[in-house]
């Protein structure tokens, strides 16, 4: 058994880091999930943890969170939405090819424990795909999930099925009303914080999306103020704690680094309005990088990516 | 007062041995005791002085202590070289790096250390000088018997190789106002060319035969009963020192000897005479003039009446003169009549009356290393001096030094057995003499070494390429020559890795490049690297021997040439390696602590394998030192040896996160060595941090290095860089983080640093280059607050000017701000390039290793940390240093983990 034990991390240790499964979430053309094999990760991946990847020698270290894990399969599964370069490179992969290098799993795993009262967990856009892990893990401790997806229209919408199959209640709202709810995520949430009390709330989503989140659930309203972790995916290069270009500031101006002490944080805490600023840093550079590849591919970059 | 002196405790505790020994009687053992009691009492009484007045002038501690200023300087000299006045920052000249051990015990070391390092000029003077005679002196060189050695130092005291006062070298006997002082020949009365008219020593002598001529009339005249003189053993050619008694035996003693003769071994026999007269070379008159400087043997010297000197531009071993003959003339010394040099040529006269010559330069190179360190043609030091520079043939050079020199000079033309030339100070025969005196003088002085070619820096600023070119190899082989080969080379023991730097220069001196690579890489696998960025300067080039003498040996270009030099000739030369032991050893991190480690155990046979958290490995070597300081595909050729090896290297394994300590536990890892480095940035706190335009330097040189954003948009991950970049920090990472804007295309790059120039930690090197490349230097300037404007975007820094207080506890002075001087530098990118603290990714995951508070590893000397097994070393338990001290502890490391694997 020892041998076996032994021989298996040698094994999986030179394994190429292969893509599985490939596959185009809702019908934007945007959404895309993959299943990665990587058995290592998979088998310490947690709720909360993400990895970096880079496709090919010229490639970035992009950071993506884990969307669910299977040990046995030893598969970790992504999602991402393209928005750039790096994205649509990763996009053009298919299933069977390999990426360059996949390291984790980094960032902390979330706490997980049977809470007196519910959780609401809040996602928004592609973040809907890391809030899967996180419910099923907290529901799996016995814990009431309350879920909350959004998304501007029903096209970037992904996952309903499998996210209500971890959740006790499951809300649905779109930007234009295509499906479900229409409107903004922080209007059910309001309901359920005025209607029952909550645990704590844990928001996925678009920098703008956790921004009103938390401030909704900071108790400056009417509302009571509800305890809320926010995930952040900052620009990162190590994702180690070496470089700092993901940190990010809180109100008081402390400064936090969201590869080591997060993703996830009391998103009271976060000064969002800078996080926003930085978040833009690169966005010439992005753009130039961009352009550049679909001259070289004869894309119209319009048309192809948004 | 004996209690005080360590030294008057060593002879009191031997006395019976010393006694036994036979070279002092009771009377003269007494008496020696009493002057050395003086001495050291006097020395005592100074150094009190010196604690006292808190400062070292010899005039004002003269006139306190009622002694000469010049004896005084003799004492300070003393004193110093035996490492008393350090807490004055007055240090010995080069021995203390290697004789601290000894120091401590407030003695001298014994002289083998002159040996040992190249610097025995042959005298013979330590033989006579021990009281119990440990020392014997056999070809060419000196043994020393420990075991009958009583550690009392006084022939490292007396050795006039050890340290020689200047004030005895112009000092001048009795005074006397005729004395003139040249710069070239130093003090002399009068200088004379002169022949002998004696008709016997005609026939025999060499030159004017003046040596002889003297010593005869000495005889005659009653002056000595004895001469030390240098006669000629069984072996053709082969010096042997002896005592002449009469005129007679002094005829045999006639003639140049070229080789090496310790004639001074034989000083201590002249007891049995009561004036006797020495003959001998530059370096033994500075030992007899140091002897009568402070009280070391005075039996032995007070019965000397004439010292006369013999010029000498080097000597030779016994050995070398084998050598020479049979190298540049194929002769045997029995086949040979008569050596002489003339009119810068070697003369060889055989047999039969004809000669062969070379010139002077060819014979050189057999020469004695010691005489490399000797500025003394003249024989400065006697009574009267002697040689042939500056006379015609036939006839020699008399330099009439002291009274003593010019009476017997007079009593032998008063003999009519000499006639004389008298030479002034601007005839051509002086100005001759002088050139080959001030030519010895500045020997090593104009060895200088060389410059490597570099990048302009107006183009190298617009490239990523490396700036310095290498030496050529006819550079490199020039540079071999001037290496000494110490017998116990001080380079080695500043090298942090102990590589045998005299045996690979040796190899590179003998042309044989391929033997050079191999040998340096059984003690460092990293040449190529270690060539670039270590910092010589502050290590095996500040001990060089020749640092202390004029400018160190270019070890690091050296190491560079020759590793380079393999990469060029895509030779992959694998240092010589232990069969497989099949023991696994696990190396966290691939930075400079780790490859090294990694590369030493794999010699000693184990089973090694690297974990590295990036998708490359050589950890700061990649991320952190730009390309245009170490190409990057020369870390990856010094990673290839490794895996030729049989090293093992996976990435992107974060040991902490990806495996666990107990994961590798389950994988038969049998020992760990962490070494992944102080990775975290420090922030300063100050307003406007969290600005766009504000990063660390980890971020802007980690983009840069390892994700080559300096090719963007080639390579995809994009760097953002600024009309005017101001980087904050004066280390190595804050001159790579502004050299490398300025590459990126910065407009102009300012450098903000609290200190001053002087405490500026980046290399000196790197510093030089920076400033020819335009970087614009503030120094104390301290960032106060960073502004932004309305999208956040820095766009000025606040900075207040510095003043330096009391030194801090790093021992350099602190900086403090200075009231009102607040201004603004306009910027839009700052660099924060202000250290690292340690990353604790792995340590957390283990939380039984101890850590000291500031989160480094807490570990033994030989990095062995507080759980079995697990070994530490480099940044993360030292916290940020070089690269290659990180590789010191890597190889320290890797002894310790071959120890605790072999005793499992």
């Amino acid at each position: 058994m020892f041998l076996i034990k032994n021989e298996y991390y040698f094994n999986v240790l030179k394994m190429p880091y292969k893509i599985l499964k490939k596959k185009d979430l809702g019908s934007s053309n945007m959404l895309v999930e993959m299943e990665l094999e990587v058995p290592l990760i998979a088998k310490k991946a947690r709720a909360g943890n993400f990895i970096l990847i880079r496709i090919n020698e010229k490639g970035e270290r992009i950071p993506l969170t884990v969307a669910d894990y299977d040990r046995n399969k030893g598969t970790i599964t992504i999602v991402f939405q393209i928005v750039g370069k790096s994205t649509k490179l990763l996009s053009d992969l298919n299933e069977g090819n390999e990426l360059l290098d996949v390291v984790g799993p980094l960032g902390n795993e979330i706490h997980v424990k049977r809470y007196e009262n519910p959780i609401i967990i809040v996602g928004g856009g592609v973040g809907i795909a890391p809030c899967y892990p996180q419910a099923k893990e907290l529901k799996e401790a016995g814990n009431k999930i309350i879920t909350i997806i959004g998304a501007r229209n029903k096209d970037l919408l992904f996952w309903k099925e499998k996210m209500a199959t971890v959740s006790d209640e499951f809300i649905v709202c779109t930007d234009d009303g295509s499906e479900g709810r229409k409107g903004v995520v922080t209007d059910p949430l309001k309901e359920i914080i005025k209607r029952e009390t909550i645990d704590h709330v844990i928001a996925i989503g678009p920098l703008i999306m956790m921004k009103f989140v938390t401030l909704t659930t900071n108790g400056s309203g009417d509302l009571p103020k509800v305890k809320t972790w926010v995930s952040l995916n900052t620009i990162m290069i190590d994702g180690t704690g070496m470089c700092g270009g993901c940190r990010f500031s809180t109100l008081d101006g402390e400064i936090y680094f969201a590869c080591v002490d997060g993703p996830d944080v009391d998103g009271h805490s976060v000064d969002f309005d800078n996080l926003l600023k930085r978040s833009g840093r690169f966005k010439d550079q992005e753009e130039e990088s961009m352009r550049c590849y679909c001259q070289e591919h004869g894309y119209s970059q319009k048309k192809e990516v948004q | 007062m004996s209690g005080h002196s360590i030294l008057l405790k060593i002879f009191d505790d031997n006395k019976d041995k010393i006694l036994e020994a036979g070279k002092y009687d009771k009377t003269e053992y007494d008496e020696f005791i009493i002057n050395l009691k003086n001495a050291e009492n006097i020395r005592i009484n100074i150094l009190e002085n010196i604690k006292e007045m808190n400062s070292i002038d010899a005039k004002k501690l003269g006139e306190k202590s009622g002694i000469s200023e010049q004896a005084m300087q003799c004492n300070i000299e003393y004193l110093k070289e035996l490492g008393s006045l350090k807490f004055m920052g007055e240090t010995s000249r080069f021995f203390q790096n290697i004789i601290d051990e000894s120091l401590k015990k407030d003695t001298f070391p014994n002289v083998s250390i002159i040996r040992d390092t190249n610097l025995c000029c042959g005298c013979g003077l330590c033989v006579s000088i021990c009281p119990v005679n440990a020392i014997t002196y056999i070809e060419g060189t000196f043994e020393l018997n420990e075991e009958i050695c009583i550690n009392c130092g006084l022939c490292f005291a007396g050795c006039p190789r050890s340290f020689f006062p200047r004030v005895i070298k112009h000092s001048n006997e009795g005074i006397n106002t005729t004395i003139k002082h040249s710069e070239s020949v130093n003090n002399y009365m009068e200088i004379y060319s002169a022949q002998t008219q004696d008709t016997q020593i005609k026939q025999v002598a060499q030159d004017g035969g003046i040596v002889t001529t003297l010593l005869k009339t000495a005889f005659q005249e009653g002056l000595i009963d004895a001469t030390l003189a240098v006669g000629e053993s069984e072996n053709p050619h082969c010096p042997l020192p002896m005592f002449v008694r009469n005129e007679i035996e002094l005829l045999k003693t006639s003639g140049t000897k070229y080789s090496n003769t310790p004639s001074l071994k034989i000083l201590s026999q002249s007891k049995k005479f009561n004036k006797i007269a020495v003959v001998g070379t530059p370096c033994m008159m500075e030992a007899l003039k140091k002897m009568s400087f402070y009280p070391l043997n005075k039996p032995f010297y007070e019965n000397i009446s004439f010292k006369i000197g013999l010029f000498c531009m080097e000597s030779f071993d016994y050995n070398s003169i084998l050598e020479l003959l049979h190298n540049e003339f194929d002769r045997s010394p029995a086949h040979v009549k008569k050596m002489d040099i003339d009119k810068g040529r070697f003369y060889l006269y055989n047999e039969d009356g004809t000669s062969v010559d070379i010139p002077l330069k060819r014979i050189k190179k057999y020469g004695r290393l010691g005489c490399f360190f000797c500025d003394d043609l003249t024989a400065e030091q006697a009574d009267i001096s002697i040689g042939s520079i500056g006379s015609e043939s036939g006839w020699s050079t008399v330099i009439i030094r002291t009274q003593k020199g010019a009476d017997l000079f007079e009593r032998a033309l008063k003999r009519n057995l000499i006639d004389k030339k008298k030479i002034n100070e601007e005839e051509k025969s002086f100005i001759t003499l002088s050139n080959i005196a001030k030519s010895k003088q500045k020997t090593y002085k104009d060895n200088r070494r060389p410059k490597m070619i570099e990048q302009e820096p107006k183009k190298r600023i617009k490239n990523f390429d490396e700036v310095p070119f290498g030496l050529t190899e006819d550079l490199a082989f020039k540079e071999s020559l001037r290496c000494l080969q110490c017998g116990r080379p001080l380079c080695v023991t500043g090298c942090p890795v102990n590589i045998d730097i005299p045996g690979f220069i040796k190899r590179i001196k003998l042309k044989k490049n391929f033997d050079a690579i191999h040998h340096i890489k059984t003690y460092n696998l990293l040449p190529a690297i270690c060539g670039r960025v270590c910092p010589q300067e502050l290590q095996c080039e500040n001990s060089c021997l020749l640092n202390s003498l004029g400018e160190p040996i270019s070890i690091g270009y050296l190491e560079r040439y020759i590793a380079d030099w393999e990469r060029k000739n895509q030779l992959k030369e694998c240092p010589d390696c232990k069969p497989t032991n099949n023991k696994k050893v696990a190396i966290i991190g691939s930075g400079p602590a780790g490859l090294t480690c990694a590369g030493e155990l794999a010699m000693k046979g184990y089973d090694v394998t690297i974990f590295e958290a990036f998708h490359e490995g050589g950890g700061v070597l990649v991320y952190g030192i730009p390309e245009f300081r170490l190409p990057k595909e020369i870390v990856k050729s010094e990673i290839e040896t490794l895996k030729m090896i049989n090293v093992k290297i996976h990435y992107n394994s974060i040991i902490g996160k990806t495996l666990s300590i107990d994961d590798l536990r389950e994988m038969r890892f049998k020992a760990f060595f962490i070494g992944v480095g102080a990775g975290l940035p420090i922030f300063i706190q100050v307003p406007g941090l969290n600005l766009n335009g504000v990063l660390t330097a980890n971020e802007f040189l980690t983009r840069s290095n390892l994700m080559k954003a300096y090719r963007f948009p080639e390579y995809d991950t994009p760097i953002r860089v600024g009309k005017v970049v101001t980087v904050v920090g004066g280390g190595n990472v804050a001159m790579d983080s502004a050299r490398t804007a300025l590459r990126l295309g910065a407009e102009k790059v300012i450098m903000v640093y609290r200190r001053s120039e002087a405490e500026m930690p980046a290399r000196k090197e790197e510093y030089h280059h920076g400033k020819e490349e335009g970087i614009d230097f503030r120094f104390l300037t301290d960032p106060i607050r960073f502004i932004g404007d309305e999208n956040d975007n820095v766009k000025e820094m606040e900075v207040v000017s510095m003043e330096l207080g009391e030194p801090d506890a790093s021992g350099r002075r602190r900086p403090l701000p200075i009231p009102n001087s607040e201004h603004i530098i306009e910027t839009d990118t700052i660099i924060l390039a202000i250290g690292a603290n340690a990353n604790p990714i792995l340590t957390r995951s283990i939380p039984e290793l101890k850590l000291n508070k500031r989160g480094y590893i807490e570990t033994d000397e030989n990095g062995q940390t507080s759980i079995e097994g697990v070994f530490a070393g480099g940044d993360i338990v030292t916290g940020s240093a070089t690269v290659i001290s990180a590789m010191g502890a890597g190889k320290k490391a890797a002894g310790a983990i071959d120890n605790y694997l072999t005793n499992l």
